[in-house]
C-alpha cells in the first residue's frame, strides 16, 4: 500500500507539474491573452488532485484509469492553447458535461442488472440514435458511436442471457444501419466488436462461425446492392502525417486546420508527443483490460471488454486511416476530438469502466467480509 | 468464465499489437518520406555532357593602374599569312 501512495503522488507530481507549466508559461508571453490559459493551469492540476486523492472515491472512481483519461484530454487543451487560449479553454469546457457522462456511466452500471427489458431498451435507445440522421436530416451532429455502444452492450446483456440468436440478428441490424448511412467506418468498428465480442461470450465456436459468416455475408450482399461511395480526400493526410517534426519546433505553426485534435497535436508537438498519447491509450486499455479480467460475473467482463474494444478499434481505424492504410474518411481519436458526441461517448465509456471496477472493489470487500465473519 | 478470461487476454493482445505495428510503420514510412537522399554525382550521368579542358584557367587579381601579366586571350580566326604559309 505504500509503495502504491508514494508512486501515485510522483505520478501526481509530475502530471501537475507539467500542466502548470505547459499552461502558465505560454500565459506570460507577450501578446498572449492569458487569462484562459491561467484558468486551464489551475483547473486541469486540481482535477487530477481531485481524482487522485478524492477520499472515498475508491468505490466509484478508477483512479489510474481516470487520471489518464484528464492527461489524454489535458494534452488536448495544451494543443490548442499554442494557437489559441480561447479554443484551448473551449475544449476544456467541453470535457466538463464529459465527467457527466462518466458519472452517467458509472451509476447505470452499478443500477443496471442484466434481463431481456433492459438488453430491449438499450437496443431501442441505440437505434433511435443511429437513425436520428434519417428522420431530423437537418441536424448537424450525428451519434454513431454512442448508437454503437449502446448496441453493443445490449448484444452482451443478451448473449449472457443465452439468446444468442436475438444477439446476431441485433448486431446485423445496426451494421446494416450504419452501412445505409454510409459511415464505413463505424460500421466496421461495430461488425469487427461484435465478432470479437461473440467469441469471446457466446462459449460457442459454431456460433462464433455463424455470427462471422453472417455478418460478412451481410457486408458483401449490402455492397452488391449498393455499391460504397467513397468520397476522395481533398489531400493525403499521410502526407500532412509524415510532414510532422519528430520534436517540438520552436514557433507553434501559425494557422490550424481544425479537422483533427490529435493531429494538431501533431503539428505543435511533433511525433514523440503523438506516440505518447498512443502509448497513453494502450495504458487506458491494459486498465479495461484489467477491470474486464478482475470482474466475477460474465456479463460485467463482457461489457468492460466491449468498452475496451471500442476505444482500441476506433483508436487503430483512425491511425488507419492517416496513414492511408483505409480509404475512408477520417474519424476521430478517442479524447482529442473536436465532436462533441465523440467525446462524450468516449467518457461514457470510462465512466461503464469505472462502474466495473467499482464493482469488483465491492465484490473483494464482500469477501473480505465475509471470511472474517467465518472465521 | 475461464475461457472468457483467455479469450479476452487474446483479442486484446492482438488489438495492442496492432495499434503498435500501425504506429511503428507509419512513423518509418513517414520518415523515410522526408529523409532527404544524399546526391551521388558519378552514378547519375549529365544530360548535357561538358567537354573537359586541358588547359588550367589562370586567375590573376589585377589592381587599378597596372597591367596584367597574363596575355590576352587570341582571336580564334588565325591570321591571313598562316592560312597561306607565309
Amino acid at each position: 500500500m505504500k509503495k502504491n501512495s508514494s508512486f501515485r503522488s510522483k505520478v501526481a507530481a509530475i502530471l501537475i507539474l507539467f500542466f502548470a507549466a505547459a499552461f502558465l508559461l505560454p500565459a506570460f508571453r507577450p501578446g498572449t491573452e492569458g487569462y484562459p490559459l491561467i484558468i486551464l493551469s489551475g483547473a486541469v492540476p486540481a482535477s487530477l488532485l481531485f481524482l487522485l486523492y478524492f477520499p472515498g472515491g475508491g468505490s466509484f472512481l478508477d483512479r489510474p484509469l481516470l487520471s489518464a483519461v484528464v492527461t489524454m484530454s489535458g494534452f488536448g487543451m495544451v494543443a490548442l492553447s499554442a494557437f489559441s487560449p480561447d479554443a484551448a479553454l473551449t475544449q476544456g469546457m467541453r470535457c466538463l458535461p464529459g465527467f457527466c457522462f462518466l458519472l452517467v456511466g458509472t451509476v447505470l452500471i452499478r443500477s443496471l442488472r442484466p434481463s431481456l427489458p433492459a438488453a430491449a431498451v438499450l437496443l431501442l435507445f441505440s437505434f433511435g440514435m443511429l437513425v436520428l440522421p434519417l428522420f431530423l436530416p437537418s441536424l448537424s451532429f450525428a451519434l454513431p458511436e454512442g448508437g454503437t455502444a449502446l448496441l453493443l452492450f445490449s448484444a452482451a446483456f443478451l448473449l449472457n442471457l443465452r439468446l444468442r440468436l436475438p444477439a446476431l440478428l441485433a448486431g446485423l441490424c445496426g451494421v446494416l444501419l450504419l452501412l445505409f448511412l454510409e459511415d464505413y467506418g463505424s460500421a466496421l468498428v461495430c461488425s469487427v466488436s461484435f465478432m470479437l465480442l461473440f467469441w469471446a461470450v457466446a462459449d460457442s465456436t459454431l456460433w462464433s462461425v455463424i455470427a462471422a459468416g453472417a455478418l460478412a455475408g451481410t457486408i458483401a450482399g449490402f455492397f452488391c446492392f449498393v455499391p460504397p461511395v467513397f468520397e476522395p480526400a481533398e489531400f493525403s493526410l499521410f502526407t500532412r502525417f509524415a510532414g510532422m517534426p519528430l520534436i517540438p519546433p520552436e514557433a507553434a505553426p501559425e494557422s490550424f486546420s481544425a479537422d483533427s485534435l490529435f493531429l494538431l497535436l501533431g503539428d505543435r508537438f511533433g511525433l514523440i508527443f503523438l506516440l505518447c498519447s498512443v502509448v497513453l491509450l494502450i495504458l487506458i486499455l491494459i486498465r479495461g483490460t484489467s477491470i474486464a479480467l478482475h470482474a466475477r460475473k460474465g456479463v460485467f467482463a463482457s461489457l468492460a471488454l466491449t468498452a475496451v474494444l471500442l476505444l482500441g478499434l476506433r483508436s487503430l481505424l483512425f491511425l488507419a486511416v492517416v496513414t492511408d492504410l483505409v480509404p475512408l474518411k477520417i474519424c476521430d481519436f478517442p479524447f482529442l476530438t473536436f465532436s462533441l458526441p465523440s467525446l462524450f461517448s468516449d467518457f461514457f465509456l470510462i465512466g461503464i469502466l469505472c462502474g466495473i471496477s467499482g464493482q469488483n472493489e465491492a465484490d473483494l470487500e464482500e469477501d473480505a467480509r465475509l471470511s472474517m465473519l467465518a472465521r | 468464465m475461464k475461457i472468457m478470461r483467455y479469450r479476452i487476454r487474446v483479442i486484446v493482445s492482438l488489438l495492442i499489437l496492432s495499434l503498435l505495428a500501425v504506429l511503428l510503420w507509419s512513423v518509418r514510412a513517414a520518415w523515410q518520406l522526408f529523409v532527404p537522399v544524399p546526391f551521388v554525382a558519378e552514378s547519375t550521368p549529365s544530360a548535357f555532357p561538358v567537354p573537359e579542358s586541358t588547359e588550367t584557367p589562370v586567375t590573376e587579381t589585377v589592381s587599378p593602374g597596372e597591367e596584367s601579366s597574363v596575355p590576352a586571350e587570341t582571336p580564334t580566326v588565325p591570321p591571313l599569312y598562316d592560312t597561306f604559309g607565309l
